[in-house]
């Protein structure tokens, strides 16, 4: 399961049923118009939606409402997983690179909505002309969170990177952006955890700053992120976004680490 | 629910008749003309369950529409209940539209009787003749190209209740689709069922889907050895067996834009449901429905409906006339044809 996608997908404003523009005022009425939607006893469920279903989705619009309605939960969600300037169609491939640089481009369609649950285990998302074991295409298609892929071209590297990073990373920049592949010499483990994290961090050369001033993630989540103090982090989603981030920019398989730290912390919190 | 019940397996049926049925393939063909030829337009009212306003609705629509200045035809397609024209205030019409599958007249334009209203005329159902309900497929085929014959600008079909075929593709056939429903858990239920059953009945037709017909036949049928028993389910499967047909599989699923008016309102709450219904309809099955308004619940409707008269006509004032005068404006605002002011 590609995680990131599946992040992408749990488009808060579609489960609010709002514009990514809307105003506090339209979130708060669109989430108190479905509370009454799929509340209990409501008769417009009858006969068609189960009541597991309707939990499923209650919960989800509770998370939903709980990011969106805090301006700052909201930012950095727009910032991490929606960008509404950058993506073209929901599965986020930045317009002016798809242009440029895609020879088949991939047909993004989004989903056909039904019913489904983005915490459930299938994915609805599609992209057929994509083959996503090919490390090309999983990069083309998540380009929201992989600037390395354009430093490709010299150009396109230089019209995005500086909306970005600031000029004390640029050394960051190219230790981070180099389009070689991991070492082979360095040995991924079985099973990843927040201390593998920090050490092929430090393999790589990069400090806590510098990590932290490219993916814009707080140096105190990161430190919580490596040593694993998880009661520290945000919601779930969050950390999500963060351990992809990180394992990007460190060219490690980020679909694995992401999963597995993700269980991990899902496991700690419920303990 | 002896009733519900009865329509649901006759819905199981048909599906395999339909299936086995060829002359959809003909039937295609006849979808498409309302596409090329937007001089008239077609309204269709249906909603699943007996009694949820039908009738009344479609009768008032026309009057409304007729009343603009509109060349406006109610056609009953309630066959076996016909009493569209008790809703319109008039006699038994003498020709039906048994007379035009007897043979009896040749053109549909010869079944349309003229009322008192002026640019209002009606095609009443088949009335008298027993077993006219269960129309062939050779007959409807028939009156679907016959319709396009019709000299009007609007025709307003007045579907029966329950969800056999011909109802289904009288109301896909339509320009828009309006369903009725009451906030009662029967007709929401069966409201549910007519959209269901119009949703898969126009994938199923839909000749760009033609490869994933397999997989629509099989979430028509409940128990299905596919285990697919929602639109998302058949979404996923098609992306697994057919990735190509995911995209022209959305892309008609987002054409089906049913219209859905509210009856028998009576507290605020009731108004909500709409919205409600809406939202669901949005998650379940992937489409737009656009709630385009509600009837109070009023006492005047059931006075008019004794008195053989029009609500329109009767009482013009009340609440509920403005509300259907209102929808009629909405709904020809929003998706009225112009009127082509060459002919």
């Amino acid at each position: 399961m590609n995680m990131n996608l599946e992040e992408i997908k749990s488009n808060y404003y579609e489960v609010l049923e709002v514009e990514p523009s809307a105003t506090q005022q339209e979130i708060r009425q669109s989430y108190l118009r479905l509370k009454i939607a799929y509340g209990k006893d409501s008769l417009a469920l009858y006969s068609l939606i189960e009541d597991s279903e309707k939990n499923d989705f209650l919960s989800k619009l509770e998370i939903a409402y709980q990011i969106l309605s805090d301006e700052n939960k909201r930012r950095i969600y727009d910032q991490n997983f929606y960008s509404t300037d950058k993506m073209d169609g929901f599965l986020g491939q930045p317009k002016a690179a798809s242009l440029q640089k895609q020879q088949t481009p991939v047909t993004s369609i989004d989903r056909v909505p039904p019913m489904q649950d983005s915490f459930s285990g299938e994915d609805l998302l599609i992209a057929p002309s994509t083959d996503f074991s090919s490390e090309k295409a999983t990069s083309q298609t998540l380009g929201i969170f992989e600037e390395t892929s354009t430093a490709a071209t010299p150009h396109a590297a230089t019209q995005s990177i500086p909306t970005r990073a600031t000029p004390v990373l640029d050394s960051t920049l190219q230790k981070l952006s180099k389009e070689e592949p991991l070492p082979e010499l360095f040995v991924l483990p079985e099973s990843w955890m927040g201390t593998h994290i920090k050490e092929f961090r430090e393999k790589q050369g990069v400090s806590i700053e510098e990590m932290s001033s490219f993916t814009r993630i707080s140096k105190r989540y990161l430190f919580a992120l490596e040593s694993e103090d998880f009661e520290k982090l945000p919601a779930a989603p969050f950390v999500r976004g963060f351990v992809t981030q990180v394992a990007k920019r460190l060219k490690l398989p980020f679909e694995k680490v992401t999963t597995d730290i993700m269980n991990r912390f899902s496991e700690k919190i419920k303990s | 629910m002896t009733e519900t019940n009865s329509e649901f397996f006759q819905t199981e049926n048909d599906t395999k008749e339909a299936i086995e049925d060829t002359s959809g393939d003909d039937f295609l063909h006849k979808l498409n003309f309302s596409a090329h030829s937007r001089i008239k337009q077609i309204w269709a009212i249906g909603g699943g369950k007996g009694g949820v306003g039908k009738s009344l609705i479609s009768s008032n629509l026309a009057l409304s529409l007729a009343r603009q200045g509109n060349k406006v035809i109610a056609v009953d397609l309630d066959l076996g209940g016909a009493n569209l024209h008790t809703s319109l205030g008039i006699d038994l019409p003498k020709v039906t539209l048994s007379d035009f599958f007897s043979n009896r007249v040749p053109n549909l334009n010869d079944c349309i009787t003229t009322t008192s209203i002026p640019n209002l005329g009606i095609i009443s159902g088949a009335q008298d003749a027993i077993g006219i309900t269960n129309l062939s497929s050779n007959q409807k085929a028939k009156l679907l190209s016959k319709v396009k014959e019709i000299d009007a600008d609007y025709l307003i079909f007045d579907l029966g209740a329950g969800t056999n075929f011909h109802t289904l593709d009288f109301f896909i056939l339509a320009d828009v689709g309006i369903f009725s429903i009451l906030p009662e858990p029967t007709s929401i239920e069966n409201g549910y069922r007519f959209i269901k059953s119009t949703y898969y009945r126009k994938l199923w037709l839909n000749p760009r889907l033609r490869k994933i017909r397999p997989l629509v036949e099989a979430a028509m049928d409940p128990k299905n050895n596919q285990d697919i028993k929602t639109p998302s389910d058949l979404f996923k499967a098609v992306n697994r067996l057919h990735p190509d047909m995911g995209v022209a599989l959305k892309e008609e699923i987002e054409k089906i834009q049913p219209k859905l008016i509210l009856n028998q309102i009576r507290t605020q709450m009731d108004v909500e449901i709409g919205f409600s219904i809406k939202s669901v309809c949005k998650k379940y099955f992937g489409i737009d429905v656009d709630y385009v308004g509600y009837l109070d619940y009023d006492s005047s409707v059931w006075q008019t409906i004794r008195r053989k008269r029009p609500l329109l006509l009767e009482f013009p004032n009340s609440r509920v006339s403005t509300s259907i005068e209102r929808i009629t404006n909405y709904i020809l605002k929003r998706y009225g044809h112009v009127k082509n002011i060459f002919l």
